[in-house]
């Protein structure tokens, strides 16, 4: 059962990036250099998405003395995590889509006229 | 050595220890089992970025300024622990299981899985309740979500003698030292053993209880208390009450308020 995960504008970015390539293992630099977020920000939203569990971690198996540098945390979507980051995409898309219909479809907010309040 | 390469070495020196101190201080506030999780992976992506000539200093600095936040999401699922929200039990009956939590254990994550040799005790199975420690005292409990067979095993160790007994000296850039043979290593040497071996996993429910009993105290209440095998039963119950006697709120977690209600 996946718990919630409070939705932002990185959350999403995050998720549209784990979503561009589902099968792939991300880690965190490549994550925030995908998604234009900074090194730091998006730790806070992979700890949210992981313990609500949208998506797991685990280290990469290498030899670090071999390879020279230090093993890197993969993270990728889970099957449910990968449907419910779909449904949230298409949910915002279709709110800015109406936001977006509304607003072309002559909806202004009222002007106050001048002399409002004074008479 | 030259003015010059005096200065770069000075500048470069204060940027390590930039990036050391708001680690430090960053780690500070994620809850204590995330600390070592974290701290691999952030160096490792710090180490990645000293490599292709990026500063640290920025980086590291965000890392810091975004921990509270982490912590605030870490500490979440304590939360929705204590408040009742759903976690993994069966229905059966729960037996509990007190284990020795191998060095391979530690490095990998006992927070998640927990390596129990190569024999697996007849009677240990999913539902159980899983208490870990180490030569200190208690770590913590799960409840286990799974019991895989493996045939390898893999662990971090010292490329020259290959103990695993490895302490990490410092930070940055990264130093480990063997505590067998003091061999002195920047990374660790990845070890494979062609050996069945089984595993569990236990990191939905997992409760962190770092030092709250000793060894003397857990092993007073295991079935056999004089027993030195690695892997030994606990009365049923014992650990739950006990915990629920000295901490009362430990209660608020499910897996130890399960068994008290019922005793």
């Amino acid at each position: 059962m996946l718990g919630k995960v409070r939705m932002t504008v990185q959350t999403l970015q995050v998720l549209q990036t784990l979503l561009d390539r589902p099968m792939d293992e991300h880690y965190g630099l490549g994550i925030s250099e995908a998604s234009g977020l900074a090194t730091g920000s998006i730790y806070p939203i992979l700890a949210r998405l992981e313990i609500a569990g949208w998506i797991t971690s685990e280290w990469e198996d290498i030899d670090e003395s071999v390879e020279g540098r230090r093993r890197r945390r993969y993270y990728r979507l889970t099957y449910d995590g990968a449907a419910k980051a779909r449904s949230e995409i298409v949910e915002m898309q279709r709110r800015l889509t109406s936001t977006r219909d509304s607003e072309s479809s002559g909806w202004r907010p009222a002007t106050p006229r001048p002399g409002w309040g004074l008479t | 050595m030259t003015f010059a390469s005096k200065s770069a070495w000075r500048v470069e020196a204060m940027e390590t220890g930039l990036v050391d101190s708001s680690i430090r201080v960053a780690l500070r506030f994620l809850p204590a089992d995330y600390r070592n999780r974290y701290r691999d992976e952030w160096y490792a992506e710090l180490d990645e970025m000293e490599r292709g000539e990026v500063s640290r200093c920025r980086p590291a600095l965000r890392i810091l300024l975004n921990a509270p936040a982490m912590g605030w999401a870490l500490r979440a699922d304590g939360r929705h622990q204590a408040a009742g929200l759903p976690s993994v039990f069966s229905t059966g009956e729960q037996r509990a299981w007190l284990v020795f939590a191998h060095a391979a254990t530690i490095l990998i994550d006992p927070s998640t899985s927990c390596i129990l040799g190569s024999r697996l005790p007849r009677h240990v199975k999913v539902g159980d309740l899983l208490v870990l420690r180490n030569e200190v005292g208690l770590l913590g409990a799960g409840v286990i979500d799974q019991v895989s067979e493996r045939d390898e095993f893999r662990r971090s160790g010292c490329r020259k003698c290959f103990s695993a007994n490895l302490v990490h000296l410092r930070e940055f850039p990264p130093l480990y030292r063997c505590m067998h043979c003091g061999e002195l290593s920047r990374y660790r040497m990845l070890i494979v053993t062609k050996s069945k071996h089984y595993a569990t996993s236990h990191g939905r429910t997992w409760v962190a209880m770092r030092g709250l009993l000793s060894n003397k105290e857990l092993a007073a209440l295991c079935v056999n208390p004089k027993a030195q095998s690695r892997i030994q039963e606990l009365r049923p119950g014992a650990f739950e009450t006990e915990m629920a006697s000295r901490y009362p709120e430990s209660l608020r977690y499910p897996i130890l308020a399960r068994a008290t209600n019922v005793t």
